[in-house]
């Protein structure tokens, strides 16, 4: 008298057909390969995109920016400190009224854009190590 | 001591790069013979289970793990046997209907959670295996993820997409067929 599940787990099993795990295992390494070269691409194109909209923002908006009423206010913060605390919120007020939004954007978004590419170099370097190691770990089973 | 796979899939996130590899050990012949029964052709079984492995591997990060891997890994592949078949347009009928026509919404309050069916084996395993054959696949697919591959019907509904109540009754359906198969070959169901 057996189970159900006794007579199930009897019946023979299909096997795996031979060298597919080893085929499983080289068709990862290539995936992570492919991963890691899109990562490395993506790193340096953000790092090379960031460095030239940081030069088109300084010669745009460089000259523009340091003529602005903005910065004039700011420097007068900075060397009148003791006089503009008594009228701060006008100052600030003026300060929010003349904030050069457009420069503000063209320094800033250099900055995130090199940020998310140092990020992204990071995961590349990870990766590219995880794949060196897959490659020795798992290279024998890669053929198998 | 082995880990279990809750501690395989942390290690490879880790960049235990065996870890990965271990649990292909652990769940390529289960899910082998899943895919088998609907593709019933090694080369395409090759391919899916090739294509599920892959994807397992991509999407690991989005696993829950409080769930259990090999539902996720067996719905992985019943997903990409599905997706192959239709790109192939290789099967002959749908891999997970009942084939009998019956309602699934048969009454389901008097079945038991997976009864602990007794046969009485007076004829080899070998009579079960060519009755199986006979029942309609989406039945077969039930009973050998059930009873051969050990999953709860909870399980089942997960992997193959259906409500629970509907694999409950599938399930009762699929029993009741393979007693009336093997009832004249005097291997019983009770």
């Amino acid at each position: 008298m057996d189970t159900l599940r006794t007579l199930f787990h009897q019946i023979p099993s299909q096997e795996a057909s031979y060298g597919l795990k080893g085929r499983i295992l080289a068709a990862i390494a290539t995936e992570l390969e492919k991963r890691v070269k899109l990562e490395r691409r993506a790193a340096y194109t953000g790092m090379l995109f960031s460095v030239a909209i940081a030069s088109i923002a300084s010669f745009g908006y460089g000259s523009e920016f340091i003529q602005s009423d903005f910065w004039s206010l700011t420097s007068l913060v900075l060397s009148d400190t003791s006089v503009l605390t008594g009228y701060w919120s006008s100052v600030a007020y003026s300060l929010l009224e003349t904030f050069p939004v457009g420069a503000a954007i063209a320094f800033v978004l250099p900055v995130f854009l090199f940020l998310i590419s140092l990020g992204t170099y990071s995961r590349f370097q990870q990766d590219a190590d995880r794949y060196g190691r897959y490659r020795i770990g798992n290279g024998t089973s890669v053929t198998a | 001591m082995s880990m279990d796979d809750k501690e395989l899939i942390e290690a490879h996130f880790q960049g235990d790069v065996q870890a990965f590899s271990l649990l292909l050990d652990r769940y390529l012949s289960p899910m082998y013979g899943f895919v088998f029964q609907m593709a019933r052709d090694r080369e395409m079984t090759d391919d899916i289970v090739q294509e599920t492995c892959i994807k397992a591997w991509k999407h690991l990060s989005g696993f829950d793990l409080d769930k259990s891997f090999k539902t996720w890994i067996f719905t992985i592949a019943k997903r990409t046997a599905l997706d192959y078949f239709k790109k192939k347009k290789a099967i002959p009928f749908s891999a997970f209907d009942d084939g009998d026509g019956g309602s699934i919404f048969e009454d389901v309050s008097d079945i038991r959670e997976k009864p602990d069916e007794e046969f009485i084996q007076n004829e080899s395993i070998e009579e079960l295996d060519k009755a199986l054959d006979l029942l309609p696949e989406g039945s077969k697919n039930i009973l050998v993820l059930a009873y051969k591959e050990d999953l709860s019907l909870q399980e089942i509904a997960e992997v193959l997409g259906e409500p629970y109540n509907t694999v409950k009754s599938r399930h009762n359906r699929a029993l009741r067929k393979l007693r009336n198969i093997m009832a004249p070959k005097n291997l019983t169901v009770s």
